[in-house]
């Protein structure tokens, strides 16, 4: 029987998976802190309304959603452009896991990859609303 | 207990949160069941916070922490990246069921289930790990998806090891997945029994490897969350901070420290959280 390398052959892959995903968990941490510094700064006197989640109540749940909040320089939309950021972190891991099978012409992994990202954009386009 | 936060302000809110968060990090790092089965107890029973808003935020540091301590896994060639990849299309299909299970489930019931789901957590993590991987096996479906593997030890040596029950084991993350999407949190517990027990993989690579497909699946529920609005910004800032914060500690901690009291102790906080969960699905009134 064959015994594969737990990682990818390519060693350099593996260790670009590795500061993918230790980067992509700093940058956003990094824009969370600071925009979430200013947050507290603007609006940390006010009063929180966390005991019921309200349909509608949250002004950033699309990525148009955000990208007008930025532009518009909402100090929220900042913060949730570093949440977003950590939530591609994985799915990115993913395209570089693909990049690897294909070096390697693994492409029953190359098929697998692509089921997980399709799963993942799947859900991503049935929550868009409209 | 809901009035307990109507009286603060959000930065004395954000601080406190930021506190909790980090101790729920260290603990859950420190004792290998995670952040998320604090968190949520944490904010909804003590804060008084929805427990839509309590899940999202969770999952996002589920996220934070999975990723920050799979860079480490990953280089050092112990996670076995092709099982990996293999289990997460049972676990992401899993936890985007479960996150749209979510939105048509009272929280009451999600209360309830969660709060079972931490009593089988707490009675796993204390658990003796036993170390029982065959080198013989014969199964096809493994040699098929490339899953036998090997992986190095401190000393220097390469053990080699075989994966079992591949349908078993797929079936378990379906269902680890579900619960991912719909509880907030990661399951890291059930991955590990997946492949633990069923899949029959040494204890560091099942433990790795979880670990690895935990961001993916976290990510997979994440992604209907931010949809459904359940991820508010504001709430993630000090959770995911704190969190991560925590775990970064532990994870140092981690090797100089014996965990075997701490775990005792921790179980039991669980349990009694988990009672507490329960009883606050079955009498609080929810939206």
């Amino acid at each position: 029987m064959r015994i594969h390398n737990p990682g990818l052959k390519d060693r350099s892959l593996q260790n670009v998976i590795g500061n993918l995903l230790r980067w992509g968990v700093i940058v956003s941490l990094l824009v969370v802190l600071i925009s979430g510094f200013i947050y507290l700064l603007q609006s940390g006197s006010q009063t929180p309304s966390y005991h019921l989640f309200e349909e509608g109540g949250n002004p950033y749940t699309s990525l148009t959603d955000v990208v007008r909040g930025l532009s518009g320089s909402q100090t929220l939309a900042f913060i949730q452009l570093g949440v977003l950021i950590l939530i591609a972190t994985p799915i990115a891991r993913i395209f570089f896991a693909l990049i690897g099978f294909m070096k390697e012409k693994d492409y029953l992994y190359v098929i697998i990859s692509l089921v997980v990202l399709g799963i993942i954009a799947a859900s991503m386009l049935s929550g868009v609303k409209g | 207990m809901v009035q307990f936060s109507l009286l603060m302000t959000i930065l004395y809110l954000t601080l406190i949160i930021f506190a909790g968060s980090l101790l729920a990090g260290l603990l859950g790092s420190l004792t290998g069941l995670g952040g998320g089965v604090v968190i949520i107890p944490m904010l909804t029973l003590l804060f008084g916070i929805d427990l839509r808003y309590a899940i999202g935020c969770s999952i996002v540091a589920v996220i934070a922490t999975s990723s920050g301590s799979a860079a480490a896994y990953v280089k050092e060639g112990i996670t076995n990246i092709r099982l990996g990849m293999f289990l997460e299309i049972a676990t992401t299909t899993g936890a985007v069921a479960g996150a749209f299970i979510a939105a048509y489930t009272q929280p009451n019931i999600i209360a309830v289930i969660f709060g079972c789901i931490l009593i089988v957590s707490a009675f796993l993590s204390l658990k003796k790990k036993t170390f029982h991987f065959e080198g013989q096996s014969k199964s096809r479906l493994a040699a098929f998806f490339k899953l036998n593997s090997q992986y190095p030890e401190k000393d220097g040596k390469t053990i080699v090891y075989n994966v079992r029950h591949v349908s078993g084991g797929f079936f378990m993350m379906l269902g680890a997945g579900i619960l991912s999407g719909l509880l907030g949190i990661g399951s890291g517990a059930l991955k590990v029994l997946a492949m633990d027990n069923i899949m029959r993989i040494p204890f560091k690579v099942s433990t790795t490897t979880s670990n690895f497909m935990i961001g993916v699946t976290a990510a997979a529920s994440a992604v209907v969350y931010f949809h459904r609005g359940y991820i508010d910004a504001g709430l993630c800032m000090p959770v995911t901070a704190g969190v991560l914060l925590g775990a970064t500690i532990g994870s140092r901690i981690l090797t100089k420290a014996d965990t075997k009291w701490l775990r005792i102790v921790f179980a039991v906080v669980i349990t009694f959280l988990a009672f507490q969960m329960i009883y606050y699905g079955m009498n609080k009134k929810l939206q």
